[in-house]
Order: C-alpha cells, then structure tokens, then sequence
C-alpha cells in the first residue's frame, strides 16, 4: 500500500505513473506505433472483416492537392499520426468553399493550408512529416442522439489483456466544439459493461449527479448495439496487439458498428466518469 | 515487490552514506583558511619540489616570481607568452611561467608572471587570482604549511575547485533543477511545458533577481501571446516561421527594454536560451489556446512559471552552498530523479483529480 492510497477506498485508482509503468512494460513500441497509424490500422482492421471510415484519399506530398479532381460533398481531414484529435477538420462542400459543423466558412485555400499543416507535422508532435488522410464522414445512429448533437460521439473500451474492464460513452457539445474530447467539454457517460446501459453523467468530469434530464438521455437507456460493439472492439483489441488499450467505437447511422481508433496510451478520465477504479477486478 | 523496495531503498541509503563520507573529505578544510602577510608556499616542478617564502599580496590580481629563482628550480619561463601587466611602475610586458604550487594545504595551478625580484622581501608574490577561498590577515605571518601533495586526493582538490566558482556552480546546478522539475512532475503531479522551459527561465529569474524576472517574463510572454494571436496569425506561416518571428520580437522586446533600463540587457549568451525556449512556450500556448481551450494554455504557462519561480528559488539557495554540500546535493539529486523515476505510486495531485473516487464520498 502507498502512502496516497489511504485517501482511497480499496483499490485505489490507477495513477499515471501506474498507468505508463504498465505500458512501458506491456504495450510494445512496434504496436504503439502501428496503432497511431490511422492509415495502417484502419487496413489491418479491414482485412479482418472490421468496419472502418472509409479512406478517399491518402496525401503524402503537397503537390498531390492540386491532382484532386474534386472534393467528396463531405468529408473530414485527419493527421495520419495525430495526437488527441487535434487537427482533424469536417468539412461539407457548398459550391466553391467549405463549412464545418460548427458553420466556419473554409475556401480551398484555407483547406490546402490545412493540408500543408499537416504534411509540416504539426499535429504530430515534435514535428515529423505526416500524412494527410481523406476519409468518410461517419454520422451517429440515431439511438445515440440526444438533446443537443453537434459532431459525432463515441464509445471508449478500457481493455486489459484483452478484456474490457471499463466503458464509457462521450457525447461531444457545442463546447467541445463538436470532439469527443472530455477536457475539451465533451460529456462523459459511465457504462455498464455487462448490460450497456448508462449509469452516470459527467460533465467536464465535474458530477452532475445521475442527471439523465440533462441530455435527454431516457432512464434505463442501453447502448444500442451493445453485445456487438463489445465483441467488435475485443477482436480490435486483440488485433493491435496492445495490452493495454483504448479502443473508440461507434454505431453509425446505417447501423455499422465501426472501430473509430485504438489507443495505446488511454487516459485514465474513465475512472472519474464511472466512479470506479480501473484496479478493481484486475490482476495486475 | 517489497523486496525490490527494500533493495531499492537499501541501495539508495548506501549511496547516500557514500556520499556523505566523501562530502566530509571534501568538508575536510572547507572552512575558510586564513593566511598572513606572508606565508611558506610549496613549489612543484619538474625538478622537484621547493619551499619558498611567499609574499601575500591583496594588491596585486596575478602572481609573479623572481627570474633567477624560477630557472634554478626549473621552471619552463615563456617569452613567448608575455602578458602586460600595471605595475607601480607603468605598463610592462613580463614572461609568464605556468605553476602548481601548494598554498595552505591546497594545491593550485596558475600563470605566474616573471620579473626581477631579487632586492625585494620575497621571491614569489601571491596576487589575488591565486588566493580564491583564503582569508588574508596582513598583520600576521606564516599561520598556515604548504602541506604536501601526496597526502590530498587530487580528485578531491578537483571536485572542489570545480564548485568553488561561481560560474561553475551553475553548471552543476543546472541538472539539479532538471531533476526537480522531474521529482515535481512524477511525484508531485504538476506538469510543465517540458522539462527544459522550466529550469532555463529558472536561470534567468536567477540572473534577473526572482520577482523582477517573474515580471518581465509575464510582460514578455502576454506580449508575445497577443502578437502572435493578433499579428503573426493573420499572416497564416508555417509553423517555423512563426517561431523566426517570434524571436525576432523577443529580442526587439529586450533591446527596448534596455534603452529604458540601461544597466538591464544582459550578455547576449545569457539571453540565447531563454529567447529561444520562451518563443517555443509562446507558439505552444497559441497552439493549445486554438485546439483547445485558453483557460488550458494559461493554466500550462502558469504552472510552468510557477515551477520555475521554485527552481530559481532552490537555486538560490543550492549558490550559497559550499563545494561539498554541493556536490553531495549533486549525487542526491540524480538518486531523486531516479527514484522518482521508478516511483509507481499515485501522484501528489492525484487524489484531487480522481476526488470522485474517494473514501467516504
């Protein structure tokens, strides 16, 4: 026992230095790095039957923009190798310029810029020259919206040696800025993981007790799909090779369930948005 | 488990009494010595060793020898390398003799300048260069032996000329403030913008004084955020770019502030770090302010500025330290470092973060 945990009812919650101990040991750099790699992930997962955002278009070097014979009506733009969802633009054709989500106007000058951002590495980290991905734009099934829908949601899995042992849905909201990002704003739901169903409501992980009202969210409600997302997300799990995983999933609107990113330095916010410490019922 | 521990701790405790042995060697003497007016000084040259009197002189910067004496004990006299030196007598131009001599114990490596002594009370005069660490009561005589070489450590005199001055300190408390920005980080749970930013601001508050520092660094990192944001941005650059820019308005920042305050600018060396990491902060905290939120960016810079106001003021403190306490400090802290490194226990923020999961709630 550590000198913190008596702060804590037994066990304590996994702390950060715990958590990068675990994925020092554990999660090796070879899989790390293939995780990060959208465009490498995203074919693995395919190639095992796994439904993923569809790529239009992968962008390696700058002078491939001006080869692109039109832009989709819609579609969203990711750094290959992001970090935190930072970098990743929505975008929706209106004749010659573009809109968000959020109804920023974009020209195309604006959108090669972005591009070009990106190629630079600037949602890398430290950097290093990326690749620009083209891809779908998913919608949410309409069994996981609520009151206010802005941007698209997911469904966070905590996997531990190739076990789910937390869950968590995250709503994004006009203050997030439409990401599924909790310091961002973005509003985390605890789920149970046996039935689905959502047992409590965080907000910028502040309690906003088992509020259900505040979205809209019907008493009782389960994840639709559940079973399912679980299974998807286990054979995602086991795929990246990573012991320690965060793997997002979404229902889309023509009811896929899709493997949205696997993660192999998950963040412990979970715990906070589901009470409970990811220690219980682990063997470390 | 808790063997590994215990190892751990053992080996930790070991260590620490190692160090501590060798603090107290080099401890041994570490109290000011005082010398008189003169004082018997203990030549080492390649033909031997040679007693000589030896006159204490506060009045003179560098030492010098007697001609005569120093080629009848063999030292390597160079004409090739005259230094000019104001003398009493106006500005001469003297060879100069590279020399270790023992002086109250503790071995010393100088240039000595070379000139005619002979009618004078001492052969060899020892100027002020060459008396750092010593106190001189010129109204007493031979208070102290030259002692001899075999019986010090070499390493010892080494290690504690090496802390002995000032701009060496720094170095040596450089890594220090590292390794507490680390301890701070893994332990204490508080986050900076890297580990570097932290301690090279910590520098210049130490430079600057600590509060006068702190201010100016708001002053310049406010300015520069509200340039980049209202300026720099506009202009849609790559991100190196910026960063080009960025320093170009930090040094003009600084020149402007030294046309108001003449004596403020300081060696352009000391300001190459600083410049350079603080763009780097200001381009971060604009970067973080639009992916996003301000309030994040803020709080980042402020818990980076924060630490660095704890490291100047630790290494305010680690400055009036002596040589030994300093090295002993020295080995400390890279324990710290990795003992916090290998520290797998909750963070001092952490029972905050995760209060929802608290005991009794």
């Amino acid at each position: 026992m550590k000198p913190l945990d008596r702060f804590f009812a037994s066990p304590p919650p996994l702390g950060m230095n715990r958590r990068n101990q675990l994925i020092r040991m554990w999660n090796s750099n070879a899989c790390l790095d293939a995780a990060k790699d959208k465009i490498r992930s995203k074919k693995l997962l395919a190639a095992h039957g796994i439904a993923v955002a569809r790529t239009y278009r992968e962008i390696g070097d700058f002078r491939q923009i001006a080869l692109i014979p039109s832009f989709p009506d819609t579609f969203v733009i990711k750094p290959n190798r992001g970090l935190g969802g930072n970098g990743i633009l929505v975008l929706e054709s209106r004749g010659e310029r573009f809109v968000n989500p959020s109804g920023e106007r974009y020209g195309v000058e604006d959108v090669r810029r972005h591009i070009r951002k990106i190629l630079d590495g600037e949602y890398s980290g430290y950097l290093e020259a990326d690749l620009v991905l083209l891809e779908e734009r998913l919608y949410p099934a309409a069994g996981l919206k609520f009151r206010e829908s802005v941007g698209l949601p997911d469904i966070r899995l905590f996997f531990y040696r190739g076990r789910a042992v937390m869950a968590m849905f995250r709503y994004p909201t006009r203050e997030s800025r439409g990401r599924a990002n909790l310091n961002q704003g973005a509003i985390g739901l605890g789920i149970d993981l046996e039935s689905g169903r959502i047992t409590h409501i965080h907000e910028k992980s502040q309690i906003t007790a088992i509020g259900f009202d505040l979205l809209g969210v019907p008493a009782g409600f389960a994840i639709p799909k559940w079973g399912e997302i679980r299974e998807v997300a286990t054979r995602a799990a086991e795929l990246s090779g990573l012991i320690l995983a965060g793997v997002d999933m979404i229902v889309d609107d023509r009811e896929r369930v899709m493997v949205l990113e696997i993660n192999g330095r998950p963040g412990l916010e979970i715990q906070n948005i589901n009470e409970r410490s990811l220690l219980e019922g682990i063997d470390l | 488990m808790m063997i590994r521990i215990t190892g751990i701790v053992l080996v930790c405790l070991v260590a620490t009494l190692a160090l501590w042995f060798l603090a107290l060697r080099l401890e041994d003497g570490g109290e000011r010595r005082i010398v008189g007016g003169f004082e018997t000084i203990r030549l080492l040259t390649a033909a031997g060793d040679f007693e000589a009197t030896a006159k204490i002189d506060t009045g003179a910067d560098s030492s010098s020898i007697d001609a005569d004496f120093a080629r009848r004990i063999g030292l390597e006299v160079k004409y090739s390398r005259r230094k000019a030196i104001l003398t009493s007598q106006g500005l001469q131009r003297r060879p100069t003799a590279p020399v270790t001599f023992l002086l109250a114990g503790e071995s010393r490596k100088s240039l000595f300048t070379v000139t005619e002594r002979g009618g004078l009370s001492a052969r060899v005069l020892i100027g002020k260069r060459d008396l750092e660490g010593l106190v001189v009561d010129p109204g007493r005589e031979f208070l102290t032996t030259p002692g001899s070489p075999a019986k010090r450590w070499p390493i010892t005199a080494t290690l504690r000329n090496l802390a002995a001055r000032p701009e060496n300190k720094g170095l040596l408390i450089f890594p220090m403030l590292g390794s507490l920005v680390v301890v701070l980080r893994l332990v204490g749970g508080i986050t900076t913008y890297g580990i570097f930013a932290p301690t090279i601001i910590a520098f210049t508050l130490l430079e600057l004084g600590i509060w006068p520092g702190t201010l100016l660094y708001l002053l310049l990192v406010s300015l520069g955020i509200g340039v980049n944001f209202s300026l720099l941005r506009k202009f849609k650059l790559p991100h190196v770019a910026e960063i080009a820019l960025l320093i170009f308005f930090l040094v003009a920042a600084l020149v402007g502030i030294s046309v108001l305050e003449q004596d403020f600018l300081p060696p352009v060396s000391d300001v190459f770090f600083p410049v350079v990491i603080t763009s780097h902060l200001i381009e971060r905290a604009t970067k973080t302010a639009e992916d996003h939120r301000m309030l994040d960016a803020l709080a980042l810079l402020f818990r980076t500025l924060i630490v660095a106001i704890l490291l100047a003021m630790a290494g305010t403190f680690l400055l009036t330290m002596h040589a030994a306490t300093l090295w002993f400090c020295f080995m400390a802290s890279i324990l710290a470092a990795v003992a916090a490194g290998k520290y797998t226990g909750l963070r001092l923020s952490e029972p905050l973060r995760f209060r929802l999961l608290r005991r009794g709630k």
